[in-house]
């Protein structure tokens, strides 16, 4: 029988996200920290931080790693590891260099380890970066993920704290991830459906970076935990705009409606929208299924970008030539009024 | 009542099981729910909550009891508008402000005797307070001198944080005689006392 990681994963299907606001609380006590070369710190809860090292150079630093998400050994080490590069190439940096953070069961075989630590090798192979080592240490559940280094031209750092009205918002992969992989341990979907979905969540955003570079784009971040609406807010707030949102244009698997109508709603999505939904306002015509839709916790999600509106149709075309089909304009930043994100 | 035992599931299959349960129940038929992991079980009652569907929960032992009073609504149509009133439950949590180095007007002896005794007093308060904040001559508390920095530290050492204003220390020129807390400064304060469930202000 082939080995499925998924059985050794009780929270399956509940992410196992620290609730936001349980974070920020605890986060809220910490020292403030300062120093001249911090470009970009954790105050704006930015995908990584930034580090100058000249005028012409800066370090980008980030760290990320969950416990399996997929079947496959392999499939599911080349999904940590390009959700934890993600957020390299959503500061627009490229990757230098990773190490692997493991955690990994006594008595599970060691092959399965072997699998889940060369999909990690061959994405960061793949995303000219140099993996360096790493640090096991053993645990019931397998965790697998990578600590990061990128590097940026510090005037071309792009930030989630830095959308202006007139920006076109721009999401360059399909959202539902979070739905699909309990669906299918559950036996809810075919295996087509799922492949889909892990193909997505193992395609690195690295050129989704460069077309924002190349469109010289200053506000983007992935999308991942807090899903669409969560990670929006967050972005709205830090930019002190609004930011509209059009959901039938929002890329979405298949299925990914009637699966929330069945009842497949982890636990991450509640948790999302009681942290964001406040600041969040839906047309009424809106049903509760496409809300739950914008709060599902992505895992290796897209790139949502602010972007001149003039390049955007250009930003869309660059990006379904570099691998990213579903790429789609999903709705627009305006000057704040009352709420961060608007949803029709 | 319709029972739906979805003791050994993992989530969402509880809430799959749910949904379904509602589509078929009757109107006004109540059905029960048997959940054996919070986790589920709080996905379950966050479903109904969010549409406003009327249960009552109870727990014996491991097991989750959760009744449904299932008034037959179509989902569908379910008021929305209560989208983004939901309830986050906070941890109990409250914070102190000591903006002077006594307690109230009249004797200023009885004023730090009491000002003593009630630090003192703190300690045995369930839960601790998050923080205590210190201003103005409240200060005069965490530096050189004062008769509470045993009954502070034990706080301090038991999760306690103490912020102490640092344009306080500055403006009484006791910046170097802090014993203990964090300088702090306004903004910190002001965060601190918004976040607060309570402030208790002496």
């Amino acid at each position: 029988m082939k080995f499925d990681l998924l059985k050794l994963v009780d929270q399956g299907g509940c992410s196992a996200k620290l609730p936001a606001a349980e974070l920020e609380k605890a986060l809220s006590g910490l020292p403030k920290i300062s120093h001249p070369n911090l470009l970009v710190d954790i105050e704006t809860h930015d995908d990584g931080g930034v580090y100058k090292i000249n005028d012409g150079y800066a370090l980008i630093q980030t760290t990320d790693f969950f416990p399996p998400v997929c079947s496959d050994p392999y499939d599911f080490g080349q999904v940590a590891a390009a959700n934890a590069l993600s957020d390299i190439y959503a500061m627009g940096g490229q990757v230098l260099t990773a190490m692997n953070l493991v955690l990994f069961p006594e008595n599970q075989p060691l092959d399965i380890l072997k699998e889940i630590l060369l999909g990690g090798h061959d994405k960061v192979s793949e995303a000219g970066g140099v993996m360096m080592g790493g640090h096991t240490i053993t645990d019931d559940i397998p965790k697998y993920g990578l600590a990061v280094t990128g590097w940026v031209h510090p005037n071309r750092i792009i930030t989630n704290d830095a959308a202006k009205p007139g920006d076109v918002l721009i999401l360059s992969k399909q959202i539902g991830t979070g739905v699909i992989i309990p669906a299918w341990k559950n036996g809810l979907i075919d295996e087509a459906l799922y492949r889909q979905a892990v193909d997505s969540m193992k395609l690195l955003n690295m050129h989704g970076a460069t077309v924002m570079q190349k469109y010289n784009v200053k506000c983007a971040t992935d999308v991942t935990g807090f899903g669409l609406a969560g990670h929006a807010t967050k972005m709205a707030k830090g930019s002190h705009v609004s930011m509209h949102f059009d959901a039938s244009k929002i890329p979405v698997f298949d299925k990914v409606i009637d699966l929330i109508d069945m009842g497949v709603i982890p636990g991450a999505s509640f948790r999302n929208k009681e942290f964001a939904g406040e600041d969040c306002s839906f047309d009424e015509t809106l049903d509760y299924n496409h809300k739950i839709m914008l709060f599902d916790a992505q895992t290796s999600g897209g790139l949502l970008m602010c972007v001149d509106k003039e390049n955007a149709d250009n930003v869309i075309s660059d990006l379904k030539e570099n691998g990213y089909p579903h790429s789609a304009i999903v709705g627009e930043v305006r000057e704040f009024d009352k709420k961060h994100v608007y949803v029709k | 009542m319709k029972t739906i035992d979805v003791k050994g599931k993992q989530c969402p299959l509880p809430l799959i099981e749910t949904k379904k349960a509602l589509k078929e129940t009757g109107e006004n038929e109540n059905f029960k729910i048997l959940i054996d992991n919070p986790t589920s079980a709080k996905n379950v009652t966050h479903f109904l909550n969010d549409n406003q569907i009327s249960y009552t929960e109870n727990k014996t032992g491991e097991i989750i009891e959760i009744i449904v009073n299932n008034q037959g609504e179509n989902l569908d149509e379910v008021d929305e508008t209560a989208w983004c009133a939901v309830e986050i439950t906070q941890p109990e949590n409250f914070v102190v402000l000591l903006a002077k180095d006594r307690l109230g007007e009249g004797s200023d002896e009885l004023g730090e005797a009491l000002a003593g005794a009630m630090i003192n007093t703190l300690k045995a308060i369930e839960p601790l307070p998050t923080k205590i904040i210190f201003m103005n001559s409240g200060i005069n508390l965490v530096v050189k001198g004062s008769l509470v920095l045993d009954n502070l530290k034990y706080l301090q050492d038991n999760g306690v944080e103490l912020i102490v204003c640092g344009t306080c220390l500055d403006y009484f020129g006791k910046m170097d005689d802090l014993v203990i807390g964090r300088v702090s400064n306004m903004l910190d304060i002001v965060q601190s006392m918004k976040d607060a469930q309570k402030v208790l202000n002496f």
